[in-house]
């Protein structure tokens, strides 16, 4: 940046007062940019640290934390990262209050600079002392064709590259770009933004993070909402080579009347979106869901018929054809405990159940059946036979419920960020100052980005109205590229 | 279409090389006597047109890979590094053409250069993706953040010639020195790793070796182990008839990947090592080589380029590596931020860009302090990409490859 200009422009005019109180101390220490500079690469080194000490809920060891810090570090170092905060780094209190200063800084650099910057961009001074046109770093001369109105070709010229010119007193001012110079400030609004978007969730009812899981055809409460969600059906496709294509629920909306509200087929990369509660796929797990028993005659060898058996709520009796099939006894997932049957889980992993079948005599057989080993039979001398035809399995999807108020903000924080952040490094300020002296007129020009390719734009001005004074320029001759 | 996207990249890349021994041919001839003068600009500019028609035709093999595959060509290591080294190139035409600085070709063109040589060491088939990665925010968040690295690849190469440029003066110190030494040093370790990577790629070099570390019992190692895991002992592997490895990790490095990965750090670190050597015996000092090439260039423009650079690729970086980020990590996870290693390393290297930035309009920050942060910027980013997948796991660990 040129010298002249940052002390005309930027630097806020500010007498150095006889005593300081803290607050203005304060202040002043916040609205430094070499501070701001500090305590960005603080914050920088800050984070590295977080991610060179493993943070808890990331590593992967069944300690708990107070356990495992010591086991890793040694006793001293592990306790003195877990005190001070080290191991939930982003979360702990000395971050947060870095991340406080640096905001703090945004906001007071950003207020210390803006008024006089709006002075110097939107009031410029169109008439400046001629030593100071004279000395900008870019600038050049012209012999005023005889007779003809000496500022005209300039002014025509800057007009149509798109400046806005403003004529007065013999004297020119010409800028363009003046949004380049605000991008910086409307950027660190963004940012401040994204700063409360993220705070948002201290708020109580602002943030929630749970986790269901819901049976296909199974209906459940959404944590959180007096609504409901039914997962009609999960699917999981597969490329040729087994490997996961689509985690998909089949997802249905309810309503606490009961009203189906929404569909919405839920899958990676594309969440359910409900009065501010989104549901994301995140997990699934496949269970076997019901078994296709067949009662075969054991003399015979003759199917006598087949009943669908529900692994997960069995039926207490069902009917094949004149036999009827009652359930005794039923284990989810079998064992042995001191020789006696019991269910080690409520999970369907090793179904097995006592069954009593009656034939159309009226006589009972007990016997037992397993859906995984039909042929392991305690009785083998009951006149009918039990088979598993088929095994059809259920799928339960795992969805995260997320609830986060903060969002909207984030994202209109992020999109300040993105355009301001182009306007400030893709649209750059030019200003042109004029006069006439000594029947010569004197052109100065300033930019605050791309110093090179201003100067060539101020070339090819100069060559364009006077171009016998003012050859074009290519290669620096001389100077080593 | 895939393999014609092979061969177009293959081009490429002969193309790049050619172009950067061009540029380095270039300045030697200028130093050696005004005579070559004309000559050495003749091969400077066809180093630029060659540089031009790589870009060109590596952009060409890109899009040939998509319209084959029908997947964007982002969702892999391959991918993503020919992806920024195409990019690392593109913006070095861009800046040298605007500049019209041939000069930092020598510099930058052997940056892209390599990215490319080690992007061939990934396998490069094309694989269907996870459901994870089928979004378009991938590509788009991925394609603009390597953008942005690409302008600061070339924003490094001029802040390097910019201080080499000023040490002639007396500016810098004998700590700056030695780091500007060490700065070359690490580009041989680089050259390093990329050597030992194809060559074992290319000797399809392999050897089992006991493993105890988590999760894995065995452990396939694609180089010599001069290191073995944990649980391993010697004898398991050779090279030569030498038995290896020759010791095992210590006992802390108890990942399942960690001894491997520490093999390949110690391979790359031996063979820099005589590469910076032998370079050391017939040139002198990296930084003399350095200085004698930006010697007589304009120091002010140099760091006006460098500034260039990081003014071009900040917003890429920023929309690529934060915003896209986060609105895809949002629609995929639930949650826009989570710190896991990759996010937080690229939080860490935007935090970094944007203290370069602020020192420039502070007074007495803006020139050698400034260039400085240019300098450790890029390693940064390097680290970003490649340091992280290698030493820290987390949720983007697919890039390993
Ligand atoms: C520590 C808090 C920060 C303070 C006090 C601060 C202050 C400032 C100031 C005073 C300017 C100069 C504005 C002008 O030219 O008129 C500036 C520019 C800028 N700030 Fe910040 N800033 C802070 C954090 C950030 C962060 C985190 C970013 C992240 C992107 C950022 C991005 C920028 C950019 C891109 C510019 C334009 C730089 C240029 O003109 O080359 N700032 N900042």
């Amino acid at each position: 940046m040129d010298e002249q200009v940052v002390t005309e422009e930027t630097t806020a005019p500010e007498p150095e007062k006889p005593s300081k109180d803290f607050l203005d101390r304060t202040w002043d220490f916040f609205a430094s940019v070499p501070v701001a500079v500090v305590l960005l690469f603080i914050v920088a080194a800050a984070s590295v640290a977080g991610t060179l000490v493993p943070q808890e809920g990331m590593y992967s060891d069944w300690r708990t934390p107070s356990e495992f810090y010591p086991f890793r570090y040694g006793a001293f170092w592990g306790n003195l990262l877990w005190k001070t905060g080290m191991t939930r780094m982003y979360t702990s209190w000395w971050f947060m209050g870095l991340l406080f200063m640096v905001g703090a800084s945004l906001i007071i650099c950003s207020l210390e600079r803006f008024i006089p910057l709006w002075k110097a961009v939107q009031r410029p001074n169109i008439a400046p002392p001629s030593s100071f046109v004279k000395h900008l770093k870019n600038r050049f001369e012209y012999k005023p064709v005889a007779g003809a109105e000496a500022l005209a070709p300039l002014a025509a010229a800057l007009k149509s590259a798109h400046y806005t010119v403003v004529q007065k007193d013999g004297r020119i001012y010409a800028d363009k770009g003046r949004w380049g110079r605000w991008g910086p400030y409307i950027l660190h609004i963004g940012l401040i933004f994204i700063l409360v978007g993220a705070m948002v969730r201290v708020f109580p009812g602002a943030y929630m993070d749970q986790f269901i899981w819901v049976q296909d055809g199974e209906i459940a409460k959404v944590p959180g909402a007096n609504w409901f969600v039914r997962n009609d059906k999960f699917t999981l496709e597969t490329y040729e080579n087994g490997q996961p294509k689509a985690y998909k629920t089949q997802a249905v909306i309810i309503e606490a009347d009961g009203t189906e509200s929404k569909e919405h087929t839920i899958s990676m990369n594309l969440p359910l979106q409900h009065k501010w509660i989104e549901l994301y796929q995140s997990s699934y797990k496949n269970e076997v869901g019901t078994a296709v028993v067949s009662l075969t005659d054991r003399a015979t060898k003759q199917q006598i018929g087949t009943f669908t058996l529900d692994l997960h709520q069995p039926e207490t009796a069902y009917k094949v054809g004149a036999y009827t099939v009652k359930i005794n006894e039923y284990f989810p997932d079998f064992g042995l405990e001191g020789g006696k049957p019991v269910s080690r889980s409520s999970q369907v992993n090793n179904p097995g159940a006592v069954l009593e079948v009656i034939g159309p005599d009226g006589k009972a057989y007990k016997n037992w059946y397993f859906v995984a080993y039909p042929e392991m039979e305690f009785d083998p001398t009951t006149p009918v036979t039990l088979g598993t035809e088929e095994v059809t399995e259920r799928y339960t999807t795992g969805l995260k419920v997320k609830k986060d108020l903060g969002i909207p903000v984030i994202w209109f924080g992020l999109i300040v960020v993105s355009l301001s952040v182009c306007v400030t490094f893709y649209l750059p300020h030019r200003r042109y100052w004029a006069l006439v002296e000594d029947g010569r007129v004197f052109v100065g020009g300033w930019t605050n980005r791309n110093q090179t390719s201003f100067g060539d734009e101020m070339n090819r001005l100069a060559n364009r109205i006077d171009p016998k004074n003012n050859p074009l320029q290519t290669v620096v001759e001389g100077e080593e590229r | 279409m895939i393999g014609l996207s092979g061969i177009l990249f293959f081009v490429a890349f002969g193309v790049y090389a050619v172009s950067a021994l061009l540029y380095i041919a270039r300045i030697t001839l200028r130093r050696s006597s005004a005579k070559n003068f004309t000559l050495a600009d003749k091969l400077g500019d066809w180093g630029f047109w060659l540089c031009t028609a790589g870009v060109v035709a590596q952009a060409a093999g890109i899009v040939f890979r998509w319209v084959g595959s029908g997947v964007v060509p982002m969702s892999n290591m391959y991918e993503y590094m020919s992806f920024l080294g195409w990019s690392v190139m593109l913006f070095f035409v861009l800046i040298s053409y605007w500049y019209k600085l041939p000069g930092l070709g020598a510099f930058v063109a052997p940056v892209g250069v390599i990215m490319i040589a080690y992007a061939s060491v990934f396998p490069t088939e094309v694989k269907p993706l996870v459901p994870v990665l089928q979004s378009f925010w991938l590509p788009l968040h991925v394609s603009t953040a390597a953008l942005g690295e690409g302008a600061f690849a070339v924003s490094f190469g001029a802040a390097l010639m910019y201080l080499l440029r000023i040490r002639k003066d007396g500016a810098l110190s004998a700590f700056e020195e030695k780091m500007l030494e060490f700065i070359g040093f690490s580009a041989t370790v680089l050259v390093g790793f990329v050597v030992v990577a194809l060559g074992s790629k290319w000797t399809g070099y392999q050897a089992i070796l006991t493993n105890s570390g988590n999760g894995a019992q065995s452990l396939k190692y694609t180089l010599p182990p001069l290191v073995g895991p944990v649980g391993s002992v010697a004898g398991e592997g050779s090279l030569f008839g030498m038995d290896l490895p020759l010791f095992i990790a210590p006992g802390w490095m108890n990942g399942a990947n960690a001894g491997k990965q520490f093999n390949t750090l110690i391979w790359a670190i031996l063979v820099g090592a005589v590469i910076y050597f032998i370079l050391r015996i017939l040139v002198g000092p990296l930084r003399e080589l350095g200085s004698k090439a930006v010697m007589g260039m304009n120091a002010k423009l140099l760091d006006e380029v460098s500034y260039r650079g990081i003014a071009v690729g900040f917003p890429l970086f920023t929309l690529g590596g934060l915003v896209f980020a986060m609105i895809w990590a949002q629609k995929a996870w639930g949650a826009y931020w989570s710190w896991d290693p990759k996010e937080t390393w690229a939080l860490i290297s935007w935090l970094f860009y944007s203290g370069y930035l602020h020192m420039r309009i502070v007074r007495g920050w803006e020139g050698r302090p400034a260039a400085w942060v240019s300098a450790a910027g890029f390693p940064l980013i390097l680290f970003t990409l490649v340091g992280v997948n290698l030493l820290i796991s987390g949720l983007h660990s697919y890039a390993a490859g």
